[in-house]
């Protein structure tokens, strides 16, 4: 195989294909033009001031700011922003539980960075880290594992969180540290399945609203089969999208063309990966690894509790909760922390821009919750909306 | 959390692992989730895969997005100026999951 930097033209050049096609503007406009006035239309028919869409991802949030479609179709439709931010709902006894492994001589606790900056009842562990508390900051669960086996005097513990889209790689990378015997590398996990999360939200709001776009990486790992029960139950048109703006836009127009014909069914826009039965080999990992275990709390998810995994048995020597123990008091006031407001935000009961604290007492400097902390939380993409707005 | 990366798988290396290209960034992922069932992990080299936390979590399948761009151009193409028509249907019928 050649090197493919040694080309005149990298063999992986055309990967941008699968971006810049999917952004293309003329076809963007086409389709808002086509949008506008199905939504009025919708909208009129059922007595409602606008459709409201809720998108379960926080990734397509960002996108939907980024690119404009939010600014430019909100007056008619409603863009409800969904749970779909792990770092948002994270249990704060689980960064404060880091924060403590991190401060002792013998531990390494590595993470996302999407995680170092959340609050637990006292430091971050970005702030632990600057205290000199041992924190690494990893793209993949790969590179702690790397750092176990630099590190034999040390336990590293890598704090694994994420919605199913990350579940297979702690769990493969789990499998390959028993396999490898690398017996100092542990997991924390705090894990959270979409399902459940959003059988939370439906529960609490379905009746405001109209339909939802879906999402499109958790969906390559479990298929479009899983969420049956939102058109059965709910009656709700569900679309599983892409990422790129015109993904999002035809999403909508398929949402509505489905309102439109009076039907609810789960639809696959993103079918260039996502099929109906999910990625095998990595539901196979996450099987073996974990199991469904209800966790003490999630912040935001109405007491919803059974949406967390723990470690399966077999791995019970690399569980840092049973190898470590947790040591600090879990605090139940810990849901005082931070405003009652985010909660409703997280399900998506409240804009962010009708937050009392919105860009008062709460900005991305002085954050007061996650949702304002994290790269995807819906308050820090309206944050970095507003903020490009004027300037 | 839940981003994710075309690239394409350019050569298999040990251990389940490929080096794959994202324009002109090359790394090594962990090939696993996407290993063909036949075993020959040969197969992968040329395929398009999605990568998040540095490993190959699914294959793009290309055609698939010929389809989903023909299809919006052919929506576009169909009705460019009429704002009362009802909406296509959006190919529900092609894009729906096999």
């Amino acid at each position: 195989m050649n090197d493919p930097a040694g080309s005149a033209r990298p063999v992986g050049a055309d990967a941008i294909r699968f971006v810049d096609d999917f952004r293309d503007r003329e076809l963007s406009l086409a389709l808002v033009d086509r949008i506008r006035p199905a939504a009025q239309r919708i909208a009129a028919e059922r007595g409602l001031e606008r459709v409201a869409v809720m998108e379960v991802c926080g990734g397509h949030t960002h996108t939907l700011f980024r690119f404009g479609i939010h600014q430019a179709l909100r007056d008619v439709i409603e863009f409800v922003h969904g749970p779909g931010c792990p770092v948002c709902v994270l249990p704060r006894d689980v960064i404060a539980q880091c924060v403590s492994w991190a401060q002792r001589e013998d531990m390494i606790v590595a993470t996302f960075g999407d995680a170092i900056r959340v609050p637990g009842h006292g430091l971050t562990l970005q702030q632990a880290r600057a205290a000199g508390a041992n924190v690494q900051v990893v793209y993949s669960p790969l590179e702690a594992l790397e750092t176990a086996r630099e590190n034999p005097d040390k336990n590293v513990v890598f704090l694994a969180l994420g919605f199913d889209t990350t579940m297979p790689s702690t769990a493969l990378t789990l499998l390959t540290a028993k396999e490898q015997g690398v017996t100092n590398f542990s997991l924390y996990a705090v894990h959270i399945g979409i399902i459940p999360t959003l059988q939370a939200v439906l529960a609490e709001g379905a009746q405001y609203l109209q339909g939802l776009i879906g999402p499109g990486h958790v969906s390559m790992v479990i298929g479009s089969q899983p969420y049956e029960f939102v058109a059965r139950d709910y009656g709700l048109p569900f679309v599983i999208s892409g990422f790129e703006p015109l993904d999002l836009l035809q999403s909508l127009n398929m949402i509505l063309a489905q309102l439109e014909r009076g039907e609810a069914k789960v639809e696959n826009q993103y079918a260039r990966t996502v099929t109906s039965s999910g990625n095998a080999a990595a539901l196979a990992a996450i099987n073996r690894v974990f199991r469904p275990e209800p966790r003490s709390f999630w912040q935001g998810l109405g007491g919803q509790t059974d949406i967390g995994y723990v470690l399966s048995d077999e791995f019970a020597e690399h569980d840092a909760e049973k190898r470590f123990g947790i040591d600090i008091a879990t605090d139940p006031l810990s849901v005082a922390e931070q405003p009652p407001e985010c909660d409703q935000v997280i399900m998506g009961r409240l804009s962010p821009p009708d937050c009392p604290h919105f860009n008062k007492g709460c900005t991305q400097d002085h954050p007061l919750g996650a949702l304002m902390v994290s790269n995807e939380g819906a308050c820090a993409a309206w944050y970095h909306a507003g903020a490009m707005a004027t300037t | 959390m839940c981003l994710a990366v075309p690239a394409q798988i350019v050569e298999i290396l040990d251990n389940g692992r490929a080096r794959a290209v994202t324009g002109e960034v090359s790394h090594e992922v962990d090939a696993t989730c996407v290993l063909p069932e036949s075993g020959d992990s040969q197969e992968l080299v040329g395929e398009w895969v999605l990568v998040h936390v540095g490993f190959a979590m699914n294959l793009i399948d290309e055609q698939e997005a010929r389809s989903t761009l023909a299809l919006l151009d052919e929506m576009i193409a169909f009705n460019p100026d009429e704002e009362s028509a009802p909406l296509p249907s959006g190919g529900s019928t092609i894009l729906e999951p096999s």
